[in-house]
């Protein structure tokens, strides 16, 4: 379905979301991930750091002890010393290196010759051992009563290609014990240390001490694990689920040894620095957003605007208030717009007042001609029934008759000059019950003179009667006239215009159709306004008074007329109910 | 010192008694009163068996009310005072004492709390004792919570314990002290030059570092560091490398004739490790020392035949010198290898019946001077130890002290509900 957007408004929002936003939030979500991926790796690679070089102290330290060791025994090997010498030897070895508890020089049967202890040697020739240095093997690890990881080291002893002993050493890793408390990363980052067996012989967590006096397996350990099933030297890295809490573990191992250095981090620790920044980053992005989206808005509104306002302008003279003016001081091209609106309006008003001089000048002359032929037929009747009058050749009957006749266009001369002073002030409205077919009957008596000099043939149709209304019979008259008279000088002669009357429930309905020229339909709805005419002459004020009339009696007016087949104007009135004639005074 | 049983003491205008006032309402473990007579009955007999000379110098004891005893001399005696820190244990079996906590019924390893103890029933109420085969084993018991308070830890472990979140060590430095203790008749070290000479030959910081893990204090004789009469009084170090090789040359029938001489320990390493520092120490200056590990009661009985040229023992020192009176003065109860002589008789006699304090503290001068005239021992290091507690309890502790004194002070941390159960 096609998006249709109707407001420019929502077409600026959209354009700053994808020419700004859009790339704002790209940026803000490779950036993240580039910070998530780039923590990560710093701190896998900074703990592999950390583990490989525990890991190389810790070979060099047992390597190193290993060699005093050896050492030690070209020392007592060969060089002649008395057994005392041996036995100072070693007990001032045994205090000048304290990572061995105990030094025992053995015989070829396995029996102790000489040794750092003041009594009984307690250590034993290892059987288990396994080389760690050329020369030196090395028991498995334990931990000895002071929870110190302890080992064998034993060398094998030979003289001219021969057994000659062996010298043994109980060697107490106290030293890479410390070493591994040394190492913290973070607050809760620990390193620990795994046999070649799997059981713990190191831990930094003090907490997890315990698990070394335990002599826990650790072969379980995720981490553990995963070294383990490596199979080149690089170092192992994984996140895992231990204690139920997640951690960022690094395992390496010592080759020489077998032995494997873990590190370990809470990941909610190893990951908080860039927490911290990816949380910044977010409200950073989430700012200027909101920056963005405020001065789009803002500027956005600067923009629009003046669209607006023209729109609201354009409006407001469009509704007719042609005084509304717009005031655009952006400096760009709608201040230009803005005044070339403000000249435009000018214009129309300007426009409007030659019209409205215009068309007051046209209403002057229409008002000034439908004066002309409003009182020049009536004066004329005049003039002749005067002039005729005064002849003497005239009968006493057709005296009267002139007479009649002045009177009557004198009357409607009065009613003209009403006519004018009812539309500067209006008359008020005298109701009488009155009957229809009757007044209709004395209009067109009156108006068939007229409608023999049009060769219009004047009718009339009266419903059987009495048709009582409650009316005004002067007023109603007038409406009569000017619908006759207009139907007349509508129709072409030869045809003809008939006024009928009838009964239609509780109404009484007065038509006059003609069959005359017909009123355009776009003006239909116009032409009972004042000063408004289909005629050439004529004021116009006809139709708007007839209407105004018949509206002050509680009735109706339509207009029915079709261009070239003639029109029918219909009026409805209340019918009075004890139909009681009353004849108005007249 | 400070009054427990009692309230306090005044000391009469004759100068040769004290009345002692006790406290109201003490009770033995048993529901009976200790009152003044009880004491006066009690005491004597409990002196006699610990303080030996210094006995007779007790006159009498006697109620002088129903909680006051007057405490009568025959001469000025401030071992005796010091000795009345002695507690007051009903004689039977198993003695009857005041303390509070009382063995259980039934049980020679558990102890309730005493409910009746005169400052307040301990908030423990109840205190199992189980032995394990070694520290690392009752560490990993302590560490998974199954018990709540190791006894001591050597020097060795406490570094790598001292870390524990769980557990709280509580350092202190024992009353005892290492000392080379010389045997006065044997033939290699009967010479004063020699016992000299090995006293100065000793750099006694070098072995707290060396041999102790740094976890002691090197001692300066035979006095408890932090005794009152130190105070302005602290001898100087006997190390002096110049002096111990002029006294050894001296003992030397020929100029290069090495001294030998035998050290008996006992079957313990850290004993041992002491000892082999002290022999390498003692090489340096020319001395051979062998070094023979024997058992307890072998060492006893070598030590009573005075069949031995030295002795590495650690010594009961502190924090009176009642203490180290009872050790070096000869018939004293705990002088089981015959130590010291006529010259430190005089010397701890001159303190056993000294009438003032600075009378005492003049003693003490002499017996330090004497010590470094004529060392009947090398006074080596007082050792430090630590006790583990698990953090569910609050234990009330001051730097250096043992917390064995606030034991009836001891409660579950405030977060703690229930201390665990072995």
């Amino acid at each position: 379905m096609k998006l249709r957007i109707r407001h420019i408004a929502t077409r600026f929002a959209l354009l700053v979301g994808v020419a700004a936003v859009v790339p704002l939030l790209a940026y803000g979500a490779v950036s993240l991930l580039s910070l998530q991926r780039g923590t990560h790796d710093s701190i896998v690679t900074g703990n592999a750091n950390v583990a490989t070089r525990a890991a190389e102290e810790i070979r060099r330290y047992v390597v190193s002890n290993a060699a005093l060791l050896k050492a030690l025994s070209a020392d007592l090997q060969n060089t002649g010393l008395e057994r005392r010498q041996q036995d100072q030897i070693l007990k001032n070895y045994i205090l000048e290196f304290r990572e061995f508890r105990e030094i025992t020089l053995f015989d070829e049967a396995g029996a102790p010759v000489v040794s750092s202890r003041a009594g009984k040697p307690r250590i034993v020739i290892p059987k288990n051992a396994s080389p760690v240095v050329e020369g030196v093997e090395m028991s498995p690890i334990r931990v000895d009563e002071d929870l110190l990881p302890t080992a064998t080291f034993v060398i094998r002893l030979t003289r001219l290609n021969q057994g000659a002993g062996w010298l043994a050493g109980e060697f107490s890793l106290e030293e890479m014990w410390r070493m591994v408390d040394r190492i913290r990363i973070g607050e809760h980052g620990y390193a620990m240390v795994i046999a070649p067996g799997g059981e713990l012989i190191a831990h930094g967590d003090p907490d997890k001490k315990a698990l070394v006096a335990q002599a826990r397996t650790m072969t379980a350990h995720p981490l553990v694990a995963a070294i383990r099933e490596k199979h080149d030297e690089a170092p192992a890295s994984l996140e895992y689920t231990d204690d139920g809490r997640r951690n960022l573990g690094v395992a390496t191992r010592i080759p020489a040894l077998g032995w494997t250095v873990a590190v370990e981090q809470p990941t909610s620790e190893a990951y908080a620095n860039a927490t911290q920044l990816e949380r910044q980053l977010r409200i950073a992005i989430l700012a200027a957003l909101l920056v963005m989206v405020v001065v789009g808005y803002l500027f956005g509104r600067s923009f629009i605007n003046p669209i607006l306002e023209l729109k609201r302008a354009t409006r407001d003279v469009a509704a007719g208030r042609l005084s509304t003016r717009v005031d655009i001081t952006t400096g760009d091209e709608f201040t230009d717009l803005g005044e070339s609106f403000n000249t435009m309006a000018d214009r129309l008003v300007q426009l409007q007042e030659d019209v409205k001089r215009q068309e007051r000048h046209a209403m002057f002359g229409r008002v000034a001609a439908g004066i002309v032929h409003d009182l020049s037929h009536p004066i004329q009747n005049i003039g002749n029934s005067t002039r005729l009058l005064l002849r003497d050749d005239v009968d006493q009957e057709s005296r009267d008759m002139f007479r009649r006749t002045i009177e009557r266009e004198l009357t409607t001369l009065k009613r003209f000059m009403d006519d004018l002073r009812n539309v500067v002030k209006p008359k008020p409205i005298e109701r009488f019950a009155m009957e229809v077919n009757q007044s209709v009957t004395e209009i067109v008596e009156a108006m068939r003179p007229e409608g023999d000099r049009n060769g219009v043939l004047v009718e009339a149709r009266y419903a059987p009667g009495p048709l009582v209304i409650e009316g005004d019979r002067f007023a109603l008259g007038r409406v009569y006239r000017n619908l006759m008279s207009n139907a007349i000088q509508a129709t072409a002669p030869g045809g003809s215009v008939t006024i009928a009357t009838a009964r239609v429930g509780d109404h009484v309905e007065i038509s006059v159709t003609d069959t005359g020229s017909g009123i355009p339909a776009d003006r239909l709805s116009a032409i009972f306004d004042d000063f408004v005419t289909t005629k050439r002459r004529g004021l116009g004020l006809g139709l708007a008074i007839s209407k105004r009339i018949v509206e002050q009696l509680d009735g109706t007016i339509v207009v029915e007329s079709e261009v070239g087949r003639g029109t029918a104007f219909t009026l409805r009135f209340p019918a009075r109910v004890d139909r009681t004639v009353q004849v108005a005074a007249s | 010192m400070q009054p427990s049983l009692a309230e306090g003491w005044t000391p009469q205008p004759d100068g040769r008694s004290v009345v002692v006032k006790l406290r109201p309402r003490i009770t033995f473990h048993d529901g009976s009163l200790l009152d003044s007579g009880v004491v006066a009955k009690i005491l004597p007999d409990s002196l006699k068996g610990s303080i030996g000379p210094v006995f007779t110098d007790l006159e009498r004891i006697r109620p002088t009310g129903e909680d006051t005893v007057e405490i009568t001399f025959r001469r000025p005696s401030p071992f005796l005072l010091e000795a009345l820190e002695s507690p007051i244990q009903r004689p039977g079996t198993p003695p009857v004492g005041t303390g509070p906590y009382v063995g259980a019924r039934g049980s020679m390893t558990a102890f309730d709390a005493n409910s009746g103890y005169y400052l307040g029933k301990p908030a423990i109420e109840h205190i199992e004792v189980t032995t394990y085969p070694s520290v690392r084993a009752a560490w990993a018991e302590l560490l998974r919570e199954r018990i709540d308070w190791l006894w001591e830890v050597g020097p060795d472990a406490v570094d790598s314990m001292t870390s524990s979140s769980s557990v709280a060590m509580f350092t202190y430095t024992r009353r005892y002290q290492f000392a080379l203790a010389f045997n006065p008749s044997a033939r290699a070290v009967r010479s004063r030059d020699v016992r000299s000479g090995l006293n100065a030959a000793i750099d006694r910081d070098r072995l707290v570092k060396n041999a102790l893990n740094g976890h002691g204090t090197a001692s300066v004789g035979m006095v408890w560091p932090q005794h009152w009469a130190l105070q302005n009084n602290r001898p100087k170090p006997a190390f002096n490398p110049k002096a111990a090789t002029e006294a050894l040359n001296r003992a030397r029938a020929k100029p290069n004739d090495r001294i030998q001489f035998t050290c008996l320990i006992s079957p313990d390493a850290l004993t041992e490790r002491v000892a082999l520092e002290v022999k390498r120490q003692l090489e340096g200056a020319g001395v051979d020392m062998s070094v023979e590990e024997l058992t307890q009661e072998q060492l006893l009985e070598r030590l009573g035949k005075q069949d031995y040229d030295a002795a590495l023992i650690e010594f009961i020192s502190g924090p009176t010198l009642l203490r180290p009176y009872q050790v070096w003065h000869s018939g004293a109860p705990f002088n089981w290898g015959h130590f010291g002589g006529p010259h430190i008789d005089k010397a701890l006699d001159a303190l056993r019946f000294s009438g003032s304090d600075a009378e005492y503290r003049t003693a003490v001068a002499g017996l330090n001077q004497i010590l470094a005239d004529d060392p009947p021992a090398v006074f080596l290091a007082w050792q430090e130890r630590a006790r583990a507690v698990s953090r569910r309890f609050s234990v009330p502790s001051e730097p250096g002290r043992d917390i064995l004194g606030t034991l009836r002070l001891w409660k579950p941390a405030a977060d703690t509900r229930q201390a665990s159960r072995n």
